[in-house]
């Protein structure tokens, strides 16, 4: 079990991912991202597992203001993810691999 | 997250996305298959161009042979009597041919045996040898004997003879020899048998005994008379009263018939002859034209001596000598007697026929045969089964005629010709005696015992060319005309019209002109465009086939080099039209047929021909280059020869079992069939003849019959024996030892023999190659490939020989260049195979990238895909703590 200090802690822990995954979908580094939400994940695991035992006072108010701002990042990081997989998903049913393959080798 | 299938977060099916990706990728791997299949199609034609130009190539090959263009027509107006084939070097004209014999080869029979497989004499082992040469004068033919008393009176009864089945027309009158020969002789067209009339000669007893006279001197009583006829011419007369010893006398004979006067005139006039003396008791009369002689003594009153009569009572005598008459058969072939009562004609009814009075020379170009019966193999069937496989140029078989003696071995000589008759003689093995029964079955000397009976006998075709007689041995003659070869298929006369071959030579022209436009119209659509189409050819600005048609064009605009006479194609009425065909005036080709063709063969094939009449251009090659080369020849190719040391003397003997060890043309290393032990037949020979024995001897032998290896022999002009190889060159050797018998020294004295030498010299400058009489061009030389035949003359400057190439040689060498396997197509064909493989090689990888592409998105988007779900799930968590928290406050 953890203390309810620790879950704060966690809690801006994930924060701190969680601004890491923002900056990285900005960067286009989806590789990092992936990595960095399984960390996420992780944590998120974790908080299940030890009991995310309802807080009070000056940790309340960490725990709400951190689960807000992963929720204001996480919808930026999808709204950047979204289309990037749209664009995949693009790739991979039509011919601009191809074409991008063949102007890379002039065929 | 345990699973992996993609698209759990999504709802995106990627699998179906990635195989959508894959089908849809054919579409830029589609450009390398079309530019693949353009190489393919350029590979596909010129391999059409190729096949084309092949095609050409081989129309070409008749067309480098300048016999194509030389060729003669020969029509025989009777294909009946023969037929004709004419080389390139025969003359243009008619011939008057007249075929008076058709040669044939001499057969022989032995007399009827009982059985086929009964052993003849003692069964040893027997040698059979068999010669091959010419009979020489003499006749063929029966003999008969002096006429019989009865006909010398009464003629020969009609009927009495039939000769071949033709009755003689005989009668009372037919009454001689010379009576008779007429006879038969007005028949000879029909029985093929003519008739000579021996001399009719008295008897040699009639005067005398040979050592002293007869004839009693003549005495005469009162009127009594006496007179001695002989063949109706009165030789002695002695009127009534004369003493003996006064009157006829054998000296008073003499005396007669030693002078010149009205009775030896008569004699002389009536064609008798007069021999010995009636003093010696040797007096004969003689009438060479066979008629009968009549010796009569006329005698009245009382008269005592004259022929026989010593004293007594001559009552007058009458004797008739009579001759005998011989058949001859021109043809060599039995004679069958037949009639009534032959006899009355002095002959034996029966059919058969010898030579007389001919002599054998044995041809010393025709080997010896030998033929060996094995002990016990001396039946009648054993001895035609050895002699057909000693293989001696005899054909041996039986024939059974049904009589009581049925079986005959017939044997008949291979080669026909009057050169091949045949000679036999039985010997016993290693030099025995020889059996008598087999000799006397199969002897067969035409100068001696004739055992077996010809039945057909060895001769030459005999004909005439425009009146000029020409004899070969076969019944194919070659140079009668030159360069002609007549078959001849039975007598008559026939008219032969060589002539040349305009026809084959104006097809060939043709055909090469169609073959040259087949190809034309394929370069054509390959290269062109075609309106009617609109479809360009694969190969449209090909510069390899813009080379290829520029290359054969400008080859067929220049002039033939080296070539007298026709150097263009125009010059036959071959040019080239608009769309680069050719095309045939006829006209003009036909002229230049009648006036120049024997030049239209330098236009087309390659041509050899040597200044010198003794030295033939045998060959050439594609190496060979045109020109004009001086031919100059420093030795003269040799034959090895062994020549005696002395003259050799009117006769040679040699021994009973001579053995020569014979080495001829021995090689390096050393070949052990170049060394063959010859028995040479034991006599007593003339130069001549010896020569002749040596070469069939040698040449009889079946190793060196085997290799090819053969010699000749010769008496030369001093009368000296030359033995030599007929091979040319170096390679020409001959030694020859004594192994047992007459030693060679006896012959050839202690001569050495000479190595042949190989011909030398220069073609063009250029030191040639020689081997036996060939002379080649040097290889690396302008010359090179020529090949010359140097066949004799001597050595120093031997004149010019002109080659050149006609245009089929040339074109030849032109298309191996475009389709040869370093041909220009080839080369351009496997350079466009290399750049189908390049593109095949970047296809591949084009490929492998694609996959990989793929892989990294596929990848990318199933992480992504699992990611968002795991944020989803996130977000629901600390949206539901973010309530949690708010329903707390």
């Amino acid at each position: 079990m953890m203390t309810n200090a620790e879950i704060a802690s966690l809690y801006e822990a994930m924060v701190g991912i969680t601004d890491d995954m923002l900056a990285a979908a900005t960067a286009n580094d989806w590789d990092r991202l992936v990595q960095l939400e399984h960390q996420c994940a992780a944590c998120v695991r974790q908080l299940k597992d030890n009991g995310d035992s309802p807080l009070a006072g000056q940790e309340r108010v960490r725990k709400a203001n951190a689960i807000r701002k992963m929720l204001d990042s996480d919808r930026k990081i999808r709204d950047l993810t979204q289309p990037w997989m749209a664009k995949l998903q693009a790739m991979i049913s039509n011919k601009t691999v191809e074409r991008r393959v063949a102007r890379a080798y002039g065929v | 997250m345990g699973i992996n299938s993609p698209g759990i977060g999504s709802g995106l099916d990627v699998n179906g996305l990635v195989s959508k990706l894959m089908a849809a990728e054919s579409l830029p791997l589609q450009a390398y298959d079309t530019k693949t299949g353009v190489l393919q199609g350029r590979i596909a034609s010129y391999g059409q161009l190729s096949g084309a130009i092949g095609t050409f190539q081989g129309s070409l090959s008749s067309l480098s042979n300048s016999s194509t263009f030389q060729a003669l027509t020969s029509n025989s107006s009777d294909t009946t009597i023969l037929s004709a084939t004419a080389t390139s070097t025969a003359v243009p004209g008619s011939y008057q041919v007249n075929v008076r014999q058709l040669a044939k080869a001499q057969s022989l029979n032995t007399a009827g045996q009982t059985s086929t497989t009964a052993t003849i004499g003692t069964g040893a082992a027997a040698t059979i040898s068999f010669q091959f040469g010419s009979v020489g004068g003499g006749s063929f033919g029966v003999n008969g004997t002096a006429l019989p008393t009865t006909t010398a009176t009464g003629g020969i009864a009609k009927g009495a003879l039939s000769i071949n089945g033709t009755t003689i027309a005989t009668d009372s009158t037919t009454k001689s020899a010379l009576d008779l020969a007429n006879a038969i002789n007005t028949l000879t067209g029909t029985t093929g048998v003519s008739a000579n009339v021996t001399a009719t000669k008295t008897a040699a007893a009639l005067f005398g005994n040979g050592t002293a006279s007869t004839f009693g001197n003549v005495a005469t009583g009162a009127s009594s008379s006496y007179a001695l006829t002989v063949g109706g011419i009165q030789i002695a007369t002695q009127g009534a009263g004369v003493a003996a010893g006064s009157g006829v006398t054998p000296a008073s004979i003499d005396a007669t018939l030693g002078g010149n006067n009205a009775t030896t005139q008569a004699l002389t006039a009536a064609g008798i002859t007069v021999s010995g003396t009636a003093a010696a008791g040797t007096l004969q009369f003689t009438a060479t034209n066979g008629a009968n002689i009549n010796v009569t003594e006329t005698v009245s009153g009382s008269v005592t001596g004259g022929l026989g009569n010593s004293g007594t009572a001559n009552n007058g005598s009458s004797t008739t000598a009579t001759a005998s008459v011989s058949l001859v058969s021109a043809a060599g072939t039995p004679i069958t007697v037949a009639g009534s009562n032959p006899a009355a004609a002095g002959l034996t009814a029966g059919t058969g026929g010898s030579y007389t009075g001919s002599s054998f020379t044995l041809d010393g170009t025709q080997p010896l045969g030998t033929v060996n019966v094995a002990t016990g193999s001396g039946t009648l069937a054993g001895i035609r089964d050895a002699i057909n496989n000693a293989n001696v140029g005899v054909t041996a078989s039986i024939v059974s005629d049904g009589s009581n003696n049925p079986y005959h071995l017939v044997l008949t000589s291979n080669k026909t010709g009057a050169n091949a008759a045949m000679k036999i003689t039985v010997s016993g093995a290693g030099g025995a005696a020889a059996d008598p029964a087999l000799a006397s079955l199969l002897n067969y000397d035409p100068s001696g015992t004739q055992s077996m009976q010809q039945t057909s006998a060895a001769q030459d075709t005999l004909l005439s060319v425009n009146g000029i007689a020409v004899q070969g041995h076969g019944t194919d003659v070659s140079g009668a005309i030159d360069g002609v070869t007549i078959s001849t298929k039975q007598t008559g006369t026939s008219t032969l019209t060589i002539a040349r071959d305009t026809k084959s030579v104006s097809d060939a022209i043709n055909g090469f002109v169609k073959a040259y436009n087949t190809l034309n119209t394929t370069i054509s659509s390959l290269s062109g465009y075609d309106p009617t189409t609109k479809k360009a050819g694969a190969l449209q600005g090909d510069f390899t086939v813009r080379g290829i048609r520029s290359q054969l064009r400008a080859q067929l605009d220049t002039a033939v080099q080296g070539q007298n006479g026709l150097t263009t194609l125009s010059q036959i009425g071959i040019s080239f039209q608009k769309d680069g065909s050719l095309t045939v005036d006829s006209t003009k080709l036909n002229t230049a047929m009648t006036s120049n063709f024997n030049s239209i063969a330098g236009l087309f094939a390659a041509v050899g021909q040597a200044s010198d009449g003794l030295v033939t251009v045998t060959g050439s090659s594609a190496k060979t280059q045109p020109g004009n080369y001086a031919l100059n020849i420093t030795q003269m190719a040799t034959q090895a020869t062994l020549a005696s040391t002395g003259v050799l003397p009117a006769t040679t003997t040699i021994a009973a079992n001579t053995t020569w060890s014979v080495t001829l043309n021995q090689t390096s290393p050393t070949t052990a069939s170049k060394v063959q032990n010859i028995a040479i037949p034991a006599g007593n020979y003339s130069p001549s003849a010896l020569a002749a024995l040596l070469s069939s001897s040698i040449n009889g032998n079946s190793g060196f019959a085997g290799t090819g290896d053969t010699v000749a022999a010769s008496i030369d002009s001093t009368g000296h024996l030359v033995l030599s190889s007929t091979k040319w060159g170096s390679g020409s050797n001959l030694t020859l030892s004594d192994v047992t018998g007459s030693t060679v020294a006896g012959v050839f004295g202690t001569a050495t023999p000479t190595t042949g030498l190989d011909v030398a010299g220069t073609i063009g400058g250029v030191q040639a190659t020689g081997n036996g009489q060939t002379l080649s061009g040097a290889a690396g030389s302008v010359t090179e490939g020529l090949q010359l035949s140097i066949n004799g003359g001597s050595i120093g400057a031997r004149g010019t020989v002109n080659f050149s190439q006609g245009y089929a040689v040339q074109l030849t060498s032109l298309t191996t260049g475009f389709i040869g396997t370093s041909g220009l197509i080839t080369s351009r064909t496997s350079g466009l195979n290399d750049s189908i493989k390049s593109i095949t090689d970047q296809k591949a990888s084009f490929q492998a990238h694609l996959d990989s592409m793929q892989k990294i998105y596929t990848a990318q988007f199933t992480a992504l895909d699992t990611m968002v779900a795991s944020m989803q799930s996130t977000q629901s968590y600390l949206t539901q703590q973010l309530a949690s928290i708010a329903a707390n406050r």
